[in-house]
């Protein structure tokens, strides 16, 4: 049984100048396998209706079992949310398709240019899903209770980075990759908070070009073989330029590590038929959550509790439908 | 009195407080004694965590008392009943929600075949042109149309308010199938190692109740279900694009359940009987083909075996039958067959 740290006991500690807050994955794979199977088999006997609880499950068992500083995380969604969240979704896409299919029997000409622009119309949408739906999960996660959230006045800079700069990477066949990678990012995570204390990213497209660009040349020359490393190096730069109260993150994880990673989930997954899928997946929260750290003098006495509008589970399962994910 | 820690849900800075329970209800107090928060049973729940264990306010769950202490665990997990009631609900539902559900899976097939004879075979044959295009460039020359000659004899009537297309491929293998739209493909193999005509009147027969039973379109219905349904499960939810009746001929190359095999077989025996052809030739086809396929479990077959179905043939004939008129007409189209698949083999 683990021991919390007396409140009186932790306020003192704060009071030293910097310090390295560590988290740490502590979910049993055992467990971990129970969550899986069930969710699978309840999501297959219910033809689908479990799917929402079930991913709340598995995000919440995440959260719960994630520590930082000593204590847990926690996720407060629910199965239900999604479930009503899902229904207007559901409902506007069969009111597209149905739209789609008689517009074809009617009018044939017409259906491509509105097909058309019903892939437009989901490309415009895709940011904002993406968006709203980081804003639901950040809103319904915490730490010692305090939420965390995505400003909704960030919607509009995530929107434009998103699709001014896929216009620019068809523009320049690709090569601004780095530059809408970190413009996204920093939209993102720069309006992200944990309560009242906002989170910051200072990387730029320009510092991390040449790298990310070598990255690429040397996996296309080495067969694939320089991507672990290539996404260390990536992962290493998105950490170290994210800043909460000046206490700067850090993922101490190398290419070797990576590769490794890499070897033990790719042929774990085949050789057991998807079997060893639960033992992998806390094979890698460990793994990450035991890399990263956060340094700096953290003031938690200046955190408060923000009120905030709740965000709408509908986004998160719209993005879950179009399978659109980008990875924050 | 046992120690744990408050987070009241406002500051990241938990509190140093004591619990106790008394009344099943609990009092919280910090340090100085002052009562920070008083729950009563449906105030609050107990969540247990891998040695951990919080007391969470219902109303709000960021207001929480986190315990360590074994005593104060021991205490408050006299409430988790809360939370088994709650499961014990969650897993009635979850029940009632697989009962429902497997209803619901078992009727898919009966209300596909009900709604197949809801669409006018009219709307089904806007599809044959294309299904004729896609083997637009397999199809041989029967000048003398003997397939759709033989059909007609089949069909009588019916032939009116079924206008089918038969077609003849070249191929090494005996068989013959149902396509959407009312289009019948048969090998000419089939043709070339009857013994007979009434081993491919019979064969004939049997697809032709295949189209006028509506199965393919009931397939087509069933199978844009099952798939939109499994896609629902999986979360896969451009499954639902499948339901476009534009693309549903598509999964038309799925297998006839044996049900429907079995129903076209009697359709079929009908139908010779009603003409007059002896359906011993339609036994003497299953024995044929029963040498290839004896391998096959019959649990797993998708048709009945041919064992089976060659008994069925013999005990539903009226036999002789072998000089009725449909006979000798049959007899005369013969012959034009045989020409027709010889040249298609050669094709």
């Amino acid at each position: 049984m683990d021991q919390l740290v007396p409140a009186s006991e932790y306020v003192q500690r704060q009071a030293g100048p910097s310090e390295k807050y560590k988290f740490k994955f502590v979910g049993k794979p055992v467990e971990m396998a129970i969550m899986v199977f069930s969710n699978i088999l309840l999501t297959l006997v219910t033809l689908g209706i479990y799917n929402f609880w079930a991913k709340t499950r598995t995000r919440k068992y995440i959260r719960q079992h994630l520590e930082f500083a000593g204590d847990r995380f926690n996720y407060t969604g629910t199965g239900k949310e999604l479930f009503l969240g899902f229904i207007p979704v559901a409902l506007g896409l069969a009111g597209i398709i149905l739209f789609q299919v008689f517009l074809q029997k009617l009018f044939p000409a017409a259906a491509v240019a509105v097909s058309g622009l019903f892939s437009l119309g989901f490309g415009i949408a895709m940011p904002y899903l993406i968006y709203w739906s980081t804003a639901y999960k950040l809103s319904r996660t915490n730490w010692r209770n305090i939420r965390f959230g995505l400003s909704r006045k960030g919607t509009g800079s995530f929107v434009s980075s998103f699709l001014v700069g896929y216009i620019l990477l068809i523009l320049t066949l690709g090569l601004y990759m780095p530059y809408w990678h970190e413009n996204m990012a920093r939209a993102m995570i720069g309006n992200m908070r944990f309560g009242s204390a906002h989170f910051v990213y200072h990387g730029t497209g320009k510092q991390i070009f040449f790298k990310f660009w070598a990255g690429i040349f040397l996996s296309i020359i080495t067969l694939g073989l320089f991507l672990p490393w290539h996404s260390a190096r990536m992962m290493r730069y998105r950490f170290e330029n994210i800043q909460i109260q000046g206490a700067k993150a850090k993922l101490n994880v190398s290419g070797g590590e990576m590769f490794k990673l890499f070897l033990i989930g790719y042929f774990g997954i085949i050789l057991s038929l998807g079997l060893a899928m639960p033992w992998i997946m806390h094979y890698s929260l460990c793994f990450f959550a035991e890399r990263i750290e956060l340094e700096g003098a953290l003031d938690f006495t200046a955190i408060a509790q923000i009120p905030e509008g709740e965000a709408g589970a509908g986004s998160d399962m719209a993005a879950d439908a179009l399978d659109i994910s980008i990875g924050f | 009195m046992f120690p744990a820690r408050f987070l009241d849900g406002q500051t990241a800075v938990p509190k140093d407080v004591k619990f106790v329970i008394e009344h099943r209800r609990i009092s919280v107090y910090d340090l100085e004694g002052t009562r920070v928060a008083y729950w009563a049973p449906s105030d609050f729940f107990v969540e247990s965590l891998g040695g951990r264990t919080r007391i969470v306010s219902a109303e709000n769950e960021l207001i929480s008392v986190e315990i360590t202490d074994p005593d104060g665990i021991r205490a408050a997990r006299v409430f988790e009943n809360k939370v088994a009631d709650r499961k014990l609900l969650m897993a009635s539902l979850m029940f009632a929600v697989v009962g429902l559900s497997a209803s619901i899976y078992l009727c898919i097939p009966m209300v596909s075949r009900i709604a197949a004879h809801q669409v006018p075979f009219r709307w089904e044959m806007k599809v044959r042109p294309t299904m004729i295009q896609a083997f637009e460039k397999e199809i041989c020359e029967d000048k003398k149309d003997s397939l759709t000659r033989m059909a007609a004899i089949l069909m009588g009537p019916d032939a009116e308010s079924y206008p089918i297309e038969i077609k003849m491929i070249p191929s090494k293998n005996i068989n013959a199938f149902a396509l959407p739209g009312g289009l019948i493909l048969m090998h000419s193999e089939l043709i070339e190692k009857a013994d007979d005509v009434t081993e491919v009147a019979g064969v004939l027969a049997h697809e032709i109740q295949h189209v006028m039973q509506r199965h393919i379109m009931a397939e087509m219905i069933q199978s844009s279900f099952t798939l939109a349904l499994w896609g629902f499960i999986f979360g896969d939810y451009t499954a639902f694009l499948v339901v476009d009746p534009s693309t549903a001929y598509k999964l038309a190359d799925l297998k006839f359940s044996r049900d429907l095999e079995a129903s076209a077989d009697d359709g079929a025996f009908e139908m010779l009987n009603r003409s007059e052809i002896p359906t011993s030739g339609m036994a003497r086809f299953f024995r044929r083909i029963g040498t290839a396929d004896k391998w096959i479990p019959s649990i797993i077959s998708t048709h009945p075996s041919s064992e089976k179905r060659a008994k069925q043939a013999e005990l539903a004939g009226l036999e002789p039958h072998t000089n009725s008129a449909a006979m000798k007409k049959l007899e005369l189209v013969w012959k034009d067959l045989k020409n027709a698949a010889e040249n298609c083999q050669e094709k």
